[in-house]
C-alpha cells in the first residue's frame, strides 16, 4: 500500500472505533423509572422478595426493581462509594448497628412523615436503632437474635432431660456431652474467643453494661464496673468448662463445625438450623434449640436485624418510600416470620412458630451497643473481640482487659468529628 | 595554473568529514515521550493532588455525602504528629521494613548464588518456582498463607507436629503480636525475594569469572571471594534493590490486612493498614490524607539518600 493509502485508513479505522466508542453510551430510558434496591446476603428470602417486586410493579405501572445482594463484609465500602456518588442506590437494607452514622453523615432520607404498617407496635430496639435526633431514617424491617442449637441425638445419648434453665444447668449439661463423646477435640458448647454478640449477653446477664453517657455527652466505658467484670468471669468460666474452641477466632464457620460433629451445641441465630439441616442433611431432623439461660431466668440476647433506608440523594425517594412500606407491610413481615426472621412488629408475633418463636420469647430481654454514631469505629477496631480473646487466652486478666478495653471505647466515643 | 583555494576551514584532522543528518524537528522525542508522560502524570498526579488537598480539609462522611468542602490548614497534621498511635506505628513500620529488606536481600543473594552454580534442569526449576510467587497476586498469596497458618486445618501445623518439631496441633499463630510477625515476615519476605534473586543472578552473569579465579587462586575463601569481588561489582545493583525494597515493605497493606487485620490488640497495625482504619473504616477522610502525605515525603526522603549513595558511586 502507498503512504497516502495507508494513512486513510489508519484514519478511517480510527473513526470507526471512536464513533463504536460513543454508541454505546445512553440506553434509553424511555420513561421507565427504576428503582434501584440493595439487600444483604442470607436476610430475606429471594421468591419472597421476588414477590414482593412483582406486586409493587402491578401497583405502580412503569417502574422496575433491580435487587442487588451485598455481602456482609465489605458492606461499608460499597456504601459509602455509592452514597456519595451521583446515583444512589434507593433502598438500602441496612444492619441494626449500621443506620445511626449514616444517619448522622445526612447520606439517608428523613422518613419520619411517611405512612408504614404497623407503626405503633415495631419493635423497639429496631426503632430505636433506626431513630437519629428524634427523626426515622431506617425502617424496621427484621430482627434476629440467638439461641442454643443442640443436637437431640447427641442430648439422648448422654441422658439428659429436659432443656438447661440456669447457666450453672447448662454448663453440667455441657460437661456431660463432652464426656460422652470423649474425643480432645469435642466441646460440649462450642464458644469461640471473639464471638462478641454471645459473650457480652454474659455482662448484661449480671447487671453490667458497655458505656454510658453522661449528662454531658460524654461516655464513659462500663465494663470494670463490678457487675460487668463479675460477667466476664462467668463467662470466662463457661468457655473453660464447656468449649474447645479456641479464643482467636470469631463465629464464623460455627455452623459446620456443629454440621462435621466437633460439637453437641452451638450459639447461633435461629434460621441457621434450616440451612445446617441443608448442607448436613444427616443432621435435618436432629437440630433444636432453647433460650440461652442465665445466672437467673433466661440471658438477655442481642437484638440484631436489619432496617431499610432511602438514600437522602437517590432520584426516586416516593417511589423508595412506597417499595420500604409494601415490604415492610403485614402481608410479608408476615412471611419473613414463617421463613425464619423475627416480623418487625409485636402485633405479628402469631406468625412465627418453632425455632422462630423460641427466638422471640427469648427476645423479651434484650441489650443493644451503646447508641454512638462512632460505635461501628469501636467495632472496626475490634476492641471488644480482642478483650474477650485476650481473656479466653489468658493473656490478660479479667480487670486488666476490662480497663484497656474501657480507656480505648472512651478514646474512640468521644473523639472528635 | 593557480587554483582558488578555498578559505581554511576549522575540521578536525583524520577524520572523514560527512555532512551529518539533520534530525527531522528537535520537539520529535518530547513529542514521542508526550503521550506517555501524559498517562502516568494524569494517573499519578490527579490523585497525589487530591490526596495534599484533603490533607488540609476537615473530610469526614458528611462532607462527602453532602459534598462539602472545609478547609482545616494544618490541623490534621498536628492532630497527627501528636497521636500517640502514630508514634507506635512508625517505628513498628521501620522496624518491620529493615527486617524484611536485610532478609529478602539475603535470600535473594543466596537464591542468586544458588542458580549460578546449579545445574541446568535445578536452574530451571528454582528459577520456575520463583517466578510462581512473583507472579501470584499479593493478596491471593496472603490468605493461602493466612489459610496454611490456620490453627485448625493449616498445613503449617500439620508439618510441624509430622515432622516432630513438637504438638503444633492447635498452635495459634495469631495469638501473640510476636508470632503474627513472624508470619507476616514470611509472608513479605516470601513475595520480595523473586525478584531480588533474579536480578542479582542478572548481575552476577556480567560479572567476568576470570575474577573469581584468580581470587581463589589467591587463596580466598568462597566469604572473602564473595565479600571482596562479586559484592563490590554487584553494589550498583544492591542499592537500587535496596531502595526499592525499603518503598514496598513499608507500604505494605495487604499481606497485614488480609491475615491479621491489624490485630491482634491492634499490634501489627502498621502504616498502611493506619491510614486504611482512619480514611476507609473510620472516614476520615482528611486525617488520613495527612498520614499518607507523611509517609510519601518519609519514603522519598529515604529513597533520595540511597540515589545520593548511588550517584557518588558511580563518579
Amino acid at each position: 500500500m502507498s503512504h497516502r493509502t495507508r494513512a486513510a485508513a489508519a484514519a478511517l479505522t480510527l473513526a470507526l472505533c471512536t464513533v463504536a466508542a460513543c454508541g454505546g453510551g445512553s440506553g434509553g430510558s424511555r420513561g421507565t423509572a427504576q428503582l434501584n434496591v440493595w439487600l444483604m446476603k442470607d436476610s430475606a428470602p429471594d421468591a419472597l422478595v421476588a414477590d414482593v417486586n412483582r406486586a409493587f410493579t402491578a401497583a405502580h405501572p412503569g417502574t422496575r426493581v433491580k435487587v442487588q445482594i451485598l455481602d456482609w463484609t465489605g458492606r461499608d465500602v460499597k456504601w459509602k462509594t455509592a452514597l456519595a456518588g451521583d446515583h444512589p442506590p434507593d433502598v438500602m437494607e441496612m444492619g441494626n448497628t449500621d443506620v445511626l452514622s449514616y444517619a448522622a453523615s445526612g447520606a439517608l432520607a428523613d422518613l419520619t412523615h411517611r405512612t408504614f404498617d404497623n407503626r405503633a407496635s415495631w419493635l423497639t430496639g429496631l426503632t430505636e436503632a433506626g431513630t437519629y435526633q428524634g427523626k426515622l431514617y431506617g425502617v424496621p424491617y427484621y430482627g434476629g437474635d440467638r439461641v442454643v442449637i443442640y443436637r437431640k441425638d447427641l442430648w439422648q445419648r448422654a441422658g439428659l432431660g429436659a432443656p438447661p434453665s440456669t447457666l450453672a444447668d447448662l454448663q453440667r449439661d455441657a460437661a456431660a456431652l463432652r464426656d460422652a463423646d470423649g474425643r480432645p477435640d469435642f466441646s460440649g458448647l462450642y464458644f469461640p474467643g471473639r464471638y462478641q454478640y454471645a459473650a457480652l449477653s454474659f455482662v448484661y446477664d449480671t447487671g453490667g453494661r458497655i458505656a454510658t453517657r453522661s449528662k454531658d455527652g460524654r461516655w464513659h466505658g462500663q465494663l470494670s464496673a463490678t457487675a460487668a467484670q463479675q460477667g466476664l468471669t462467668n463467662w470466662a468460666n463457661f468457655l473453660h468448662a464447656a468449649s474447645r474452641a479456641p479464643a482467636d477466632k470469631d463465629e464464623t464457620g460455627i455452623d459446620d463445625v456443629l454440621g462435621q460433629g466437633h460439637a453437641a451445641m452451638i450459639i447461633a441465630q435461629g434460621w441457621q438450623v434450616k440451612a445446617i439441616g441443608a448442607k448436613y442433611p444427616q443432621l435435618a431432623g436432629q437440630l433444636d434449640a432453647f433460650a440461652m439461660p442465665g445466672t437467673a431466668g433466661p440471658m438477655p440476647v442481642f437484638l440484631g436485624g436489619s432496617n431499610l433506608t432511602a438514600s437522602a440523594g437517590g432520584k426516586n425517594r416516593d417511589l423508595a418510600a412506597a417499595w420500604i412500606r409494601l415490604m415492610t407491610g403485614t402481608k410479608y413481615e408476615t412471611a419473613l416470620g414463617q421463613a425464619g426472621l423475627l416480623p418487625n412488629s409485636t402485633s405479628l408475633s402469631h406468625a412465627v412458630s418453632g425455632i422462630t418463636a423460641t427466638e422471640l420469647r427469648a427476645a423479651t430481654r434484650s441489650w443493644f451497643t451503646p447508641a454512638s454514631t462512632h460505635w461501628s469505629d469501636v467495632d472496626n477496631a475490634s476492641v471488644m473481640q480482642d478483650m474477650l480473646q485476650a481473656i479466653a487466652s489468658g493473656q490478660k486478666s479479667v480487670a486488666t482487659a476490662a480497663k484497656d478495653a474501657d480507656t480505648r471505647v472512651e478514646q474512640i466515643l468521644d473523639a472528635g468529628a | 595554473m593557480t587554483a582558488v583555494l578555498d578559505p581554511p576551514r576549522a575540521r578536525p584532522t583524520g577524520r572523514a568529514t560527512r555532512p551529518r543528518p539533520r534530525p527531522r524537528s528537535k520537539a520529535l522525542p518530547y513529542l514521542l515521550l508526550a503521550p506517555c508522560a501524559a498517562g502516568v502524570l494524569g494517573t499519578l498526579a490527579w490523585p497525589v493532588a487530591t490526596m495534599v488537598a484533603l490533607s488540609f480539609q476537615r473530610e469526614n462522611l458528611a462532607d462527602l455525602v453532602t459534598r462539602t468542602t472545609t478547609w482545616v490548614g494544618p490541623a490534621n497534621y498536628r492532630h497527627t504528629l501528636t497521636d500517640r498511635m502514630f508514634w507506635t506505628v512508625l517505628p513498628r513500620t521501620l522496624g518491620f521494613a529493615a527486617t524484611c529488606v536485610a532478609l529478602t536481600l539475603l535470600a535473594g543473594t543466596g537464591c542468586a548464588l544458588l542458580l549460578y552454580r546449579a545445574s541446568r534442569p535445578a536452574r530451571l526449576a528454582l528459577s520456575s518456582a520463583l517466578v510462581l510467587a512473583w507472579a501470584t497476586p499479593v493478596f491471593i498469596g496472603a490468605v493461602v498463607w493466612k489459610w496454611m497458618f490456620d490453627s485448625e486445618f493449616g498445613v503449617v501445623n500439620y508439618l510441624l507436629t509430622r515432622l516432630g518439631a513438637g504438638d503444633f496441633r492447635h498452635h495459634s499463630w495469631f495469638l501473640t503480636p510476636t508470632s503474627a510477625f513472624a508470619v507476616l515476615i514470611v509472608i513479605v519476605v516470601w513475595g520480595a525475594v523473586p525478584f531480588v534473586a533474579l536480578s542479582l543472578y542478572g548481575g552476577l552473569l556480567t560479572v567476568p569469572p576470570e575474577l573469581w579465579e584468580a581470587a581463589r587462586v589467591d587463596g580466598g575463601s568462597a566469604w572473602r571471594v564473595f565479600w571482596r569481588v562479586t559484592f563490590p561489582l554487584l553494589r550498583p545493583i544492591y542499592v537500587i534493590l535496596a531502595v526499592l525494597s525499603v518503598v514496598w515493605d513499608t507500604k505494605v497493606f495487604p499481606q497485614v490486612w488480609f491475615t491479621t487485620r491489624g490485630g491482634p490488640y491492634q499490634g501489627t497495625v502498621m502504616l498502611g493498614v493506619y491510614i486504611y482504619n482512619q480514611g476507609i473504616n473510620d472516614s476520615r477522610f482528611g486525617n488520613a490524607s495527612a498520614i499518607a502525605v507523611l509517609m510519601t515525603l518519609l519514603l522519598v526522603g529515604l529513597s533520595w539518600f540511597y540515589v545520593r549513595v548511588l550517584r557518588e558511586e558511580s563518579r
